[in-house]
């Protein structure tokens, strides 16, 4: 069905295609500047200021320094681990929550949620976690300790309880008359229409893993374990002035170049990078979930 | 009665767990995860009121009390950091809360699919970009002769520190956190957006209705509850600004505007090899606020919507 | 693939740790000597000792262990053991450090910069007096014949904690003043060494160079611990940006008169130019710029992260560039700097021994063997005959070192072989720096700015220790002082704050109760003069 535009509509049309536009100036701006910065040469790179159009000079030797490290493969290796096989253990255990506490005929849901949304103000910081972790499941130095204690992130929870939330209850109940268990609605029903937050979480909860490394720091003594992130840190720390060690050893650096920083970001970048447009297909308008909801 | 009234409500749960069997073994894991990985823990939480010494463990250190919640609330600096961490919190709240809703509900409004598609995808770019880099391109850009300055200059205003006048700080901060978060917090609420059905646009096309009344009665009403719950969880953030950002961006010469709890108490750990105790009571102060905050929001969502987290 | 393999082998071990977890919530007691649990009766009966220590950026470069570096092989062989190290992520030791304290699990060895009283006070670490007395004859000659070395080494009681790394040579100072000298050349001016010289030169830089920065200044605490740069043009009035000894005396130099004296003249230099005006908002990236540009005449750096990255840079792109240091300023001409930086014989870091080692006489032992002459070679110039050569009784990297055949720089060429250029057990040599800073400028630098290094041993306040009690009390009042001090001083500097409030402002540090905190750093300095 066609319906004619207004001049109004036109113009907002326009000025619309127009901003989305100079947003993409904008946001691309920051990778395109890490981009020619890792290409450049670092003496010219440490003397320039301002935007950063093209590279300064043109010079790999920071990304031979970045993929040349020892811990670089290992380090993706561990990564790609942790993201595989932690966010499928995130989505099972948050699709578990997310249904049982959106079911308006479980009694116990609000004070569960009550309890659950205490514990993202109140904790009971680092050690006791590392004491519960390291010393009680012995855990410690194994890629375990950076899955299983974040298995559910009480926002991510939140966020998919309120999408679960939007699935007619009427639907449900129909299916339940029909003789369907509860696992079979959560399998049948409630996934396949909530594919959407489904794909957001699998960005959340992917890209989480993929960023993060403070777990690793506590409790990752083995090299060989280290996760990405906490290499390309490393790299990173060597080229700058910050060191814990400054007071002691601060006479005594060389820096690598300017450019090994914005190297170290693109490789730690580029590969999450591309699993946003492989996700986007889900967020198609009204996947299936139009011809069932109210 | 209260003696009556706890027999009778347990026999409601038992009920209850009769009829949904299943719902109470499901959800079984999770309440154990809740259990074991968080509260188990918690007791954790109590070297806020003690001394804590790593040879004496958390049970044996010391009790002091109140004596790290006076520090902190004595010191010097308290009124102005609890002020600026509310003021740059609530400057988020304002623009950096909406910006997403605006971005999505344009997005949505493009018709060309792939268009959109990569407005999206460069969008949220800059999320991944390291807080480091950012800064340091906010430094420099903020810098004498830098890229904000050539703009300020066309426009006929004067070449200056911009990071150096403590009344530039909150602005700089928000809008390059917007810049930052703006296309990754947006996916949220297109997943919500494409949650809606399609035939409601049609019916309202049918009807007549134009564009921006679709948006006000299709569009909002269907990423409400996402907005409201969402706006909820903000609110039990306002007393927390994180130390990393504001530690990158600022200098002594705009403390008064830049300096936060948490840039406060990570100076003092500088100084300080392990600050356990204080830097646990002072998160435990902003934890108080915080969820009264958002048992506030909440029951009052609950009174104006049917949205609510508990 | 493997990793898969990997992780269901250690998932399914640890699914029933869990599984026993959830069911019975026990509460198992940790087990402790965690790093000796492969250890018993290493390969020919070496012993082996579990040692933990940061590793250095350099190393990670190209090892992933300190197991690998050459020397550490080399000193196994020598002293029998057998050395298993554990390394915590560069830029995070404190934070696995102290769960690692809490957790129990010690290693034998733990290699560590900071308050060891507190660490033998919470029963993590043994007193080495005695063993040292016995098993470690080299480190015990160097301290009988260096008594202020075993003064800074020993606590307030006399106990010793630590294997220390230590700094006996000439070179203690690493940074300073560089500057212009092809300027300088140009405007037929000499370098300058007193305030009044000083400005001269600045004013030239600025009115016939028109640079922006004729003095860049500081770079502002950021991620970084070390604060605002050496406040080299406060120093030049005998004080400090915080404590230092007055006439012997613990004295805060930001309330001293003389902070006003300096206050006025930088906000003069301020005013007119001199210095960078943008000195309060630059980070390490703008500061650079700043100096490669061209624009900077004068500032400070270490001799070599600093000019060892600035002065290719800079020639590179006009080759008539040149910097070469400066002595640290003086007020008058004649006068000989007091404060140098000079980093103290002890750098704080050593090597403790952890109540979970089962051989601490053999550890001593063998850490000791970097103390003596065979030992001291090996930490600091490798093996010979592969990574130096002696010529003349000099002992001479190779080109395996200098000029490396895979394109290692001299740091990371060290950092392979041996361990000099970060700290460790033993002593650094001064033969190590003369050849590892390679422009003359360097080499210039380091003789240049040790040469008054002595002096500030009179006016520094030597390596304390407060006890937990002082030290956390002495935190939370210089907590807000610090914040007072940095804010005010940008403030009298642009001239937010008229020079004329001076008083006022001493007032409320005097307020914040700083004569409580220069009290207990009094204390503690009487005790240490007491050792």
């Amino acid at each position: 069905m066609k319906i004619k535009t207004t001049p109004g509509e036109r113009i907002f049309d326009a000025a619309n295609v127009l901003l989305m536009l100079l947003l993409i100036v904008v946001t691309l701006y920051p990778l395109w500047h890490v981009l020619n910065a890792s290409l450049s040469d670092s003496g010219r790179l440490m003397g320039h200021s301002g935007l950063l159009l093209l590279p300064q000079g043109f010079n790999l030797d920071a990304y031979k320094l970045v993929l040349g490290n020892p811990a670089i493969l290992s380090g993706y290796r561990n990564t790609i681990v942790i993201v595989v096989a932690g966010t499928a253990l995130n989505l099972a255990f948050t699709i578990l929550g997310a249904y049982t506490l959106s079911r308006k005929s479980f009694m116990l849901r609000n004070p569960i949620m009550l309890a659950i949304v205490f514990t993202m103000f109140f904790n009971g910081g680092i050690i006791p976690t590392y004491l519960l972790i390291n010393n009680t499941l012995h855990m410690g130095n194994s890629l375990l300790a950076l899955i299983v204690p974040g298995l559910i992130s009480s926002y991510n929870l939140i966020i998919m309880r309120t999408s679960f939330q939007e699935i007619s209850e009427s639907l449900l109940e129909s299916a339940r008359i029909d003789g369907a268990g509860e696992i079979r609605i959560l399998l049948q029903i409630v996934i396949p229409l909530s594919m959407p937050v489904i794909a957001v979480m699998i960005l959340f909860y992917g890209v989480g893993h993929w960023n993060s490394w403070f777990g690793a720091i506590l409790y990752i003594r083995d090299r060989d374990l280290f996760p990405l992130q906490l290499v390309l840190r490393e790299i990173l720390i060597q080229n700058s002035t910050d060191s814990m060690m400054a007071g002691a050893a601060m006479g005594d650096r060389e820096a690598i170049g300017e450019s090994v920083k914005y190297a170290t970001v693109m490789v730690a970048t580029l590969p999450i990078l591309f699993i946003y447009p492989f996700l986007q297909k889900y967020f198609v308008k009204g996947v299936m979930i139009g011809a069932i909801k109210e | 009665m209260s003696g009556r009234a706890v027999p009778h409500k347990l026999s409601l749960l038992w009920t209850n767990y009769k009829k949904n069997k299943a719902i109470y073994w499901m959800a079984l894991p999770v309440v154990l995860y809740f259990l074991v990985f968080k509260y188990l823990p918690m007791y954790g939480a109590m070297i806020a009121f003690k001394d804590y010494s790593i040879g004496k463990g958390i049970w044996g250190s010391e009790w002091v009390g109140l004596q790290h919640f006076r520090d902190f609330f004595e010191s010097y600096y308290f009124w102005r950091i609890l002020k600026n961490t509310l003021v740059l919190s609530f400057y988020q709240l304002l623009f950096g809360f909406p910006a997403p809703i605006l971005l999505a509900l344009l997005l949505n409004e493009l018709k060309n699919e792939w268009f959109k598609r990569s407005v999206q995808t460069v969008s949220y770019i800059p999320h991944f970009i390291s807080i480091v880099v950012i800064c340091g391109m906010v430094v420099d850009f903020s810098a004498r002769g830098g890229l904000f300055n050539t703009i300020i200059t066309f426009f006929g205003g004067t070449d200056t520190a911009l990071l150096s006048d403590p009344s530039n700080f909150r602005t700089i901060y928000t809008a390059s956190s917007i810049w930052q978060e703006l296309g990754f917090s947006t996916i949220i609420y297109l997943a919500a957006l494409s949650g809606i059905n399609p035939e409601l646009y049609d019916a309202a096309r049918v009807d007549g209705a134009s564009r921006l009344r679709q948006v006000w009665h299709i569009t909002l009403p269907g990423i409400m509850p996402m907005i409201v719950i969402l706006l909820i969880l903000r609110i039990g953030g306002l007393m927390e600004i994180g130390f990393e950002k504001i530690i990158l961006l600022y200098n002594p010469n705009v403390y008064d505007t830049a300096d936060v709890i948490s840039s406060f108490v990570y100076r003092k750990g500088i100084s300080e090899s392990a600050e356990f105790s204080y830097t646990t009571a002072v998160g435990l102060f902003q934890s108080v606020v915080n969820f009264i905050l958002l048992l506030g929001a909440n029951r009052l969502s609950k009174a104006v919507s049917d949205n609510k987290l508990f | 693939m493997g990793a898969i393999g990997i992780m269901r082998k250690r998932w399914t071990r640890h699914a029933a740790l869990g599984a026993a977890l959830l069911l019975g919530l026990t509460g198992a007691a940790g087990c402790s000597g965690g790093g000796n649990e492969q250890a018993e009766g290493g390969e020919d009966g070496a012993t082996p000792i579990s040692i933990w220590a940061s590793l250095n950026t350099n190393v990670s470069i190209t090892l992933k262990s300190m197991n690998e570096i050459a020397a550490i092989r080399e000193w196994e062989k020598k002293t029998g053991i057998k050395a298993e190290f554990q390394h915590p992520a560069v830029g995070a030791e404190t934070e696995q450090f102290n769960v690692m304290l809490a957790s129990n699990e010690l290693p034998d060895v733990m290699f560590v910069y900071g308050d060891y009283a507190k660490l033998y006070n919470d029963g993590s670490i043994i007193r080495l007096n005695d063993l040292i007395d016995e098993f470690a004859p080299n480190l015990k000659k160097i301290l009988d014949e260096n008594p202020e070395v075993a003064k800074q080494l020993k606590a307030d009681n006399g106990d010793i904690y630590a294997m220390p790394h230590l700094r006996l040579g000439e070179y203690k100072t690493f940074g300073g003043m560089f500057i212009r000298q092809d300027w300088l050349d140009e405007l037929g001016l000499a370098r300058p060494e007193t305030l009044d010289e000083w400005e001269t030169v600045l004013k030239a830089f600025k009115e016939k160079k028109g640079v922006s920065a004729p003095l860049l200044y500081g770079v502002p605490p950021k991620m970084s611990t070390m604060g605002p740069a050496a406040p080299n043009f406060l120093e030049a009035y005998g004080i400090t940006n915080t404590t230092f000894l007055k006439d012997g005396k613990v004295a805060y130099g930001p309330i001293e008169p003389e902070y006003k004296e300096f206050l006025t003249l930088f906000h003069r230099w301020y005013e007119e130019g001199l210095i960078d005006p943008d000195f309060a908002t630059n980070d390490q990236k703008t500061f650079d710029a700043k100096i490669l540009d061209s624009q900077a005449g004068a500032f400070f750096t270490f001799i070599g992260g600093g000019i060892g990255r600035y002065l290719p840079a800079l020639q590179e792109k006009d080759p008539d560039a040149n910097l070469t240091p400066v002595q640290y300023p003086v007020e008058n001409k004649g006068d000989e700097p007091m404060f140098t930086g000079r980093s103290w014989e002890w750098s704080g870091a050593g090597a403790t021994i952890t109540k979970s080692n089962k051989n601490p006489e053999e550890t001593v032992k063998a850490l000791d063997y970097f103390f003596g002459e065979e030992g001291h070679m090996l930490k600091n110039f490798g093996i010979e005959g592969e990574t130096y050569t002696m010529k003349n009784g000099y002992p001479t990297y190779t080109d395996e070192i200098l000029h490396n055949p895979d394109g290692l720089s001299v740091v990371q060429a060290m950092a392979k072989y041996f361990i000099a250029n970060y700290p460790f057990v033993g002593e650094d040599d001064d033969r190590y720096n003369e050849q590892y800073y390679q422009l003359q400028q360097q080499k210039d630098a380091v003789k240049l700015f040790s040469k008054y290094s002595e002096n500030t041993v009179q006016v520094s306040i030597p390596p304390v220790s407060l006890t937990t009690e002082e030290s956390n009390e002495y935190s939370k009042i210089m907590n807000d002082i610090t914040t007072y001090r940095d804010e005010m001083f940008i403030k009298f500097a642009m001239g937010a704050e008229p020079i004329d409030n001076f008083d006022s402002y001493v007032a409320q540090i005097k307020k914040f109760n700083i004569d409580r905190a220069l009290e207990i750093q009094q204390n503690a300095l009487d005790r240490y003069n007491a050792r």
